[in-house]
């Protein structure tokens, strides 16, 4: 159930978020050999038929992952449902991967606080959240995938404590409360 | 229309799980989730145990590819006894030839009733449902009637169901599904205590399991005078006690867990043990409770068959003749005596924990579960069903020789966890 948004908390995920991922969007346009559509929106919240070549699924894939990351940790500390989750959430490290596409990051939970950061996370994760493809993380950043389903096919990865990425999933889906998908 | 984008097409199954995975594979187009639920194989290592089942005989079950398990499992807690075990499997079946679902009750509710009234303790009545989460929204209701009260105090990572007031789950829920529910902690009786009185005169009941038992943890045993404080704040406070014994019920004691440890509760649910299987579920509770339990509507249309009743009193019987409770404490106390041993001569620290007839193992500063996954994975492997990351149940039907035979197995797996990096 979609659960109430607040402007504050909208207007801190753009600047936070959505602004660094447009940065790096137009940065990846300006070298990518497949130039996506342009715009914030086309970007970030593409339209399936702008996804149909694989250079463009990757880009919005990594954009869209980054992006529902850092939102995640400006979520964590200024959206009531999200904090909610996080109080009855175990403290942890977790890593996100999508080998494909080079994708690694982090989210650490300590005393109800997250953090984040790119590349190898600073301790043993608790969990590995692994895509091992990256339309899958695709299908999952636009809540068209049955992540049950997936990891049980082995095309979801979770390796480690499941309580801490399914919390931490709540949360990542709070961002589709703010932005959400394009259908 | 563009097609929206989609994960790709897995490749065909091989493996000693192959047929699983096919199943899973054709569950997954039709079924939310492939399995949901408790058996989903998001909750293992997917990929490393069986998703699907094909038939099971005592202490054993063979999966979907033919693979033989010793089932360490027992369906999540019911098979109590052994799977099909013959003197229950004949009494429902000799219902089974007379009727199950009838327009009425049949004799055996209230034979039922009167069994579970007597072995119980302090119960002056029982209901029954089908499963745990029928009996402890139930409960919670009868306990919300008879007070007049709102608040329902719980214990934080406790399990009491998928119903929306108590469900691990995320989805579908309303922020009033909870607004009268409040976590402590488990065996914190401070916690409790200024709870209760933050809440003071609102507090309905006090829910429970008789032990702490969280996936993805160890097992809590109560801390000593935790349920006799406990108690003792809900006498004061009016508020009723509710112990939910549904995993843990017939393992522990024929009259439940409560005897074991040693307290009186107000209400109780039990399901898992009760029928070896049967689908049956049951809440008994104090005589002075019964006009608030008749007024708290409580049917489904299979809550009254007569099959899984027959089968649950002839459950209780053998459990009892045979000292079917006495057995898997012998042969828990036994497993775990042999874990512990086998992880020292590896030099690995483990925790076992729980009640020997419900016991567990987890490996010391094991972040991310990796040697744990690595060890079950390993005894599944070698036919051992050991869930990674739930606790386990013994039954009456397992034997001193699979006992023996799975800590052979585990002196295995512990040097391949060794040999890991310990």
């Amino acid at each position: 159930m979609k659960k109430p948004i607040r402007p504050t908390v909208y207007l801190r995920l753009l600047a936070g978020a959505v602004l660094p991922a447009f940065r790096e969007a137009v940065a990846l346009r300006n070298r990518a050999m497949e130039r996506p559509r342009p715009g914030l929106r086309a970007l970030l919240l593409p339209a399936a038929r702008d996804l149909a070549s694989d250079a463009a699924a990757r880009a919005h894939t990594g954009l869209g992952f980054g992006t529902a990351l850092r939102g995640a940790v400006i979520l964590g500390t200024h959206d009531p449902a999200s904090r909610t989750v996080l109080a009855h959430t175990p403290d942890g490290l977790a890593r996100f991967q999508i080998p494909e596409i080079g994708f690694d990051r982090w989210l650490r939970l300590q005393a109800g606080m997250l953090r984040g950061g790119r590349g190898t996370p600073p301790g043993v994760a608790e969990v590995t959240i692994c895509f091992p493809h990256f339309r899958t993380a695709l299908a999952a950043l636009r809540n068209e995938l049955d992540e049950l389903a997936a990891l049980g096919a082995g095309e979801l990865v979770i390796t480690g404590s499941l309580p801490l990425a399914d919390h931490l999933n709540v949360v990542l889906q709070r961002m589709a409360d703010y932005f959400p998908p394009r259908r | 229309m563009t097609p929206p984008p989609t994960a790709p097409t897995p490749a065909p199954a091989a493996g000693p799980y192959a047929e699983s995975l096919r199943l899973f594979a054709r569950a997954s187009r039709v079924i939310p989730g492939g399995i949901y639920g408790h058996t989903s194989p998001a909750l293992t290592v997917p990929g490393e145990f069986p998703y699907f089942a094909a038939r099971a005989e005592g202490g054993r079950y063979w999966d979907a590819d033919g693979r033989e398990f010793l089932d360490f499992m027992c369906g999540y807690g019911p098979i109590v006894l052994g799977h099909r075990h013959p003197e229950v499997e004949a009494a429902a079946d000799k219902q089974r030839r007379d009727g199950d679902c009838f327009n009425h009750p049949t004799e055996a509710m209230v034979l039922l009733a009167e069994r579970l009234v007597a072995l119980t303790g302090f119960a002056g009545w029982a209901v029954f449902g089908k499963n745990g989460s029928d009996m402890t929204t139930w409960a919670v209701q009868v306990a919300r009637e008879f007070t007049g009260r709102k608040k329902i105090l719980r214990v934080r990572g406790g399990y009491h169901g998928a119903h929306a007031w108590c469900t691990p789950g995320h989805g579908g829920l309303i922020p009033e599904d909870r607004a009268h529910i409040h976590p402590f902690a488990w065996n914190d009786l401070d916690g409790l205590r200024a709870l209760v009185g933050r809440h003071r005169g609102q507090v309905a009941a006090v829910i429970a399991s008789p032990y702490h038992h969280p996936t993805f943890g160890d097992s809590s045993l109560p801390a000593l005078g935790f349920w006799a404080g406990a108690e003792e704040i809900c006498r004061r406070e009016r508020a009723l006690l509710i112990v939910d014994d549904v995993r843990a019920g017939f393992r522990l004691h024929l009259g439940g867990s409560h005897q074991f440890f040693g307290f009186t509760p107000d209400l109780v649910c039990f399901s898992k043990a009760l029928g070896n299987g049967h689908a049956i579920s049951a809440t008994v509770g104090r005589a002075e409770l019964k006009v608030a339990a008749s007024r708290v509507f409580l049917t489904g249309s299979f809550w009254q068959g007569a099959v899984a009743m027959r089968a649950a009193l002839t459950t209780l019987d053998v459990l009892e003749r045979d000292d079917g409770i006495g057995r898997m404490r012998r042969l828990g106390e036994r497993f775990a005596a042999g874990l512990r041993a086998g992880a020292e001569r590896h030099r690995l620290q483990v925790s076992c924990s729980g009640p020997p007839a419900i016991p567990f193992m987890s490996f010391a500063d094991d972040a991310g579960w990796r040697r744990q996954r690595r060890f079950c994975v390993e005894m599944a492997r070698c036919g051992f069903f050991l869930h990674p990351h739930h606790n386990w149940f013994l039954c009456a039907a397992h034997t001193e020789a699979d006992i023996d035979r799975a800590l052979a197995a585990a002196d295995g797996a512990f040097a391949l966890v060794k040999a890991d990096g310990g």
